[in-house]
């Protein structure tokens, strides 16, 4: 499982790459130390980062789901904007584009003595579809950065104010959905759900 | 370091220095489990440099937890967050707008999926429009138009959705209409795989089509000028070549009935053909129902083979089940039947289905609701929904709605509002006539006006000063299949009342 979720974490390295950033972004935020080293790499922990654990309930649940979060929005948008073409405006790689009806004149005319006339837009959408998978495959956190939250939300560890035990209460859907995220992502599982989720949709459903 | 990397590490390290130690201290064990007992006390070495010791609630040494705290971000990372926020908010603005598109095309399936292919096609088809206004909305912005266009696989979609509608002729020539319209380059895409089906089928169909023409052309085209006694001649000649080589049975029969149809022979001759041809289609397996079934269903209830009627009509029906003509013609089997609950429940279900702002299945749902209103004898509704279709819908849409108020004026008495509801029409059939649609002009509507106009002039005011229309729409009805019961009707030998009160409530 080790190997799948290497392999899936180098196929998807863009998501991946940012997933680490964000990472590394909200632990300079909490005050979290982390230790060096490249983003993507060939660990069970590639596409996270070392860092120390979160001291507060609401910094494990930043830390937990903050870096997600970013990535989630970046990956829909960027997703949808290409699935929803292909799918739903039914662009196919045969479909081109004067360019003259995207770009003013003057970059018109520079385009022309490059010899670019035309656009293919199936492939820039392609290209986003990737991207946008690659961001949402790496949405949830490391499951010691949720297992963290949820000894400090659910756990038994020390005396809980009743305003924090009532968002705790509330934000158990959430919690419990990046929990088994986070599981199936350590196993490699949810590159495999995506894989067939989209060959499903192009096949099948198309 | 609380992650997978740091459980393992420090304890080694650990073990490490226990040994060196362990050592110093003459190898006794008892001083190492002193050292670990210390270490659990708060004073271990620091995991990250593996010299100094933690203190007591901290993970790291001073020194290497305040180098940790200030790990650099790495400028690749900055970059792409950067670019990748823009690219994003780009996408958003895309995805707004197209999403209504994608929400027509969504329907669009949804009615696709349930044979409903005229409301199929209309979402298919708003795409574009919804596509073009909103770039008229953007005006100078030219940044989005390369992404707020329609595909080939959406232009596929439509095609799909014709030819389910209509006969492979027209289906192909919408198929070859798009790839005139897209220069070509659409020759290597699964659209035209699928166009090319149709083409090969149009090909088969005008090979055979020709040939059993070709055949039969001394007789259809003779230098003698046809005469009503010679469409039984025709008929028995062309059929003398049945089973001949390169004649097709199906184009044989169908031909047959075109030449009985255009002699206006016998409802039973006309029905013949079309049954031989309808059992050649069968033999030879092909789905050429677009080409005849309207006439056929309609001569299957004048001969009172009503179960036959029934089974076509619920064939065809699933289908399309946004075909008006199947859905008219089961209507007017359920009311001879007398089922006047089941027509209701069968209006109701269509129009259920076709529920929907479009302009054609509205007027369908219209033409359905108002004939059953008059069937079920209730007149104020029936004339209400034709007030409101005719406002809503004015002269679009077709004349049936006028035409069914032309019935209701019929059975009224009402004569002058007939007449002037014939002139309607006549201007109706005349727009979609000048917008190449000559689809209105039916045996319905031409009895409907020639009776309208012969009533007026004999019941109503006179002639007036639209005699010019009048003769005109009296003359179109000559030669009509229906003139002789319509000139029954005239003389006052069928009454107009019991002829729109019973069997299908119709004219003819």
């Amino acid at each position: 499982m080790t190997i799948l979720y290497i392999i899936s974490k180098y196929i998807c390295f863009p998501g991946a790459y940012m997933r680490a950033f964000w990472e590394h972004i909200t632990c300079k935020i909490l005050m979290l130390q982390v230790e060096p080293g490249k983003y993507v790499r060939r660990d069970e922990a590639s596409g996270h980062i070392e860092h120390s654990l979160a001291k507060t309930q609401w910094s494990a649940w930043l830390m937990a789901t903050g870096p997600g979060f970013m990535n989630y929005n970046m990956g829909s948008a960027l997703f949808l904007f290409g699935f929803l073409s292909i799918k739903y405006m039914g662009i196919t790689p045969w479909d081109k584009v004067d360019i003259s009806v995207a770009v003013g004149n003057k970059l018109l005319q520079f385009l022309h003595t490059l010899g670019i006339e035309s656009m293919y837009p199936f492939y820039i959408y392609l290209i986003a579809m990737y991207l946008g998978v690659s961001l949402l495959c790496n949405v949830f956190p490391l499951t010691e950065d949720i297992i963290n939250y949820w000894s400090m939300a659910y756990g038994p560890l020390g005396k809980k104010s009743v305003a924090k035990s009532a968002i705790a209460k509330l934000n158990l859907p959430l919690a419990g959905i990046t929990r088994l995220g986070a599981f199936l992502d350590a196993k490699g599982i949810l590159f495999i759900l995506w894989v067939v989720y989209l060959v499903l949709e192009f096949t099948v459903f198309m | 370091m609380s992650k997978r990397k740091s459980s393992s590490k420090p304890e080694i390290i650990e073990e490490a220095e226990v040994t060196e130690e362990v050592e110093e201290m003459e190898e006794t064990e008892n001083a190492a489990e002193e050292l670990f007992e210390e270490a659990e006390e708060g004073e271990r070495i620091c995991p990250h440099c593996g010299v100094k010791t933690v203190s007591y609630g901290h993970e790291f040494c001073y020194s290497c937890e305040k180098e940790l705290l200030h790990t650099k971000v790495p400028y690749g990372g900055i970059i792409g967050a950067l670019v990748g926020m823009a690219v994003s908010f780009f996408c958003c603005i895309v995805i707004i707008l197209i999403s209504v598109p994608c929400l027509q095309t969504v329907k669009g399936n949804v009615s696709a999926s349930s044979n409903n292919w005229l409301t199929a096609y209309n979402n298919y088809a708003a795409v574009e429009e919804s596509l073009s206004s909103i770039t008229d909305i953007l005006g100078d912005v030219k940044l989005f138009n390369p992404y707020l266009k329609v595909g080939c696989g959406l232009q596929g979609r439509i095609f799909e959705s014709i030819s389910h509608m209509h006969n492979p002729v027209t289906s192909y020539q919408y198929a070859d209409y798009i790839f005139v319209n897209s220069q070509g380059y659409l020759k290597h895409n699964k659209l035209y795989n699928e166009c090319k089906e149709y083409s090969d089928e149009v090909n088969l169909i005008n090979e055979q089509f020709g040939n059993t023409f070709e055949n039969l052309s001394d007789i259809i085209q003779g230098d003698v000028a046809p005469t009503d006694s010679m469409g039984q001649e025709y008929l028995d000649k062309m059929e003398s070549f049945r089973g001949k080589e390169n004649v097709n049975d199906f184009w044989l029969s169908f031909l047959q009935y075109d030449i009985a149809s255009g002699f206006m022979l016998n409802n039973e001759t006309q029905l013949k053909y079309l049954d031989a041809a309808h059992k050649a289609a069968q033999k030879q397996k092909k789905e050429y129902y677009s080409f005849y079934y309207s006439p056929y269903i309609d001569l299957l209830i004048d001969a009172g083979r009503l179960d036959e009627a029934t089974k076509l009509c619920d064939e065809l029906y699933k289908k399309d089940i946004s075909n008006y003509d199947v859905a008219a013609q089961r209507l007017k089997i359920y009311i001879i039947n007398g089922e006047l609950d089941e027509a209701e429940k069968y209006v109701e279900k269509f129009t259920e289905n076709n529920l929907t702002l479009e302009l054609e299945q509205s007027y369908s749902n219209y033409c359905l609701n108002i004939i059953l209103a008059r069937a079920n004898s209730n007149y104020t509704l029936a004339k209400q929904l034709c007030e409101e279709g005719i406002s809503k819908f004015g002269y679009n849409g077709g004349p049936e709605i006028h035409r069914q108020l032309l019935l209701i004026y019929l059975y009224e008495g009402k004569y002058v509002e007939a007449y002037d509801t014939a002139i309607e029409i006549d201007e109706i059939l005349n727009i979609m006539y000048m917008n190449g649609n000559s689809s209105g002009i039916t045996d319905e509507v031409l009895a409907s006006e020639y009776v309208a106009t012969e009533f007026y002039a004999k019941y109503g005011n006179g002639k007036s000063a639209n005699d010019d229309a009048l003769e005109d729409m009296q003359s179109s009805f000559v030669d009509s299949k229906s003139e002789k019961l319509m000139a029954d009707v005239i003389s006052g030998k069928v009454d107009v009342k019991k002829l729109l009160t019973e069997g299908g409530r119709d004219l003819i």
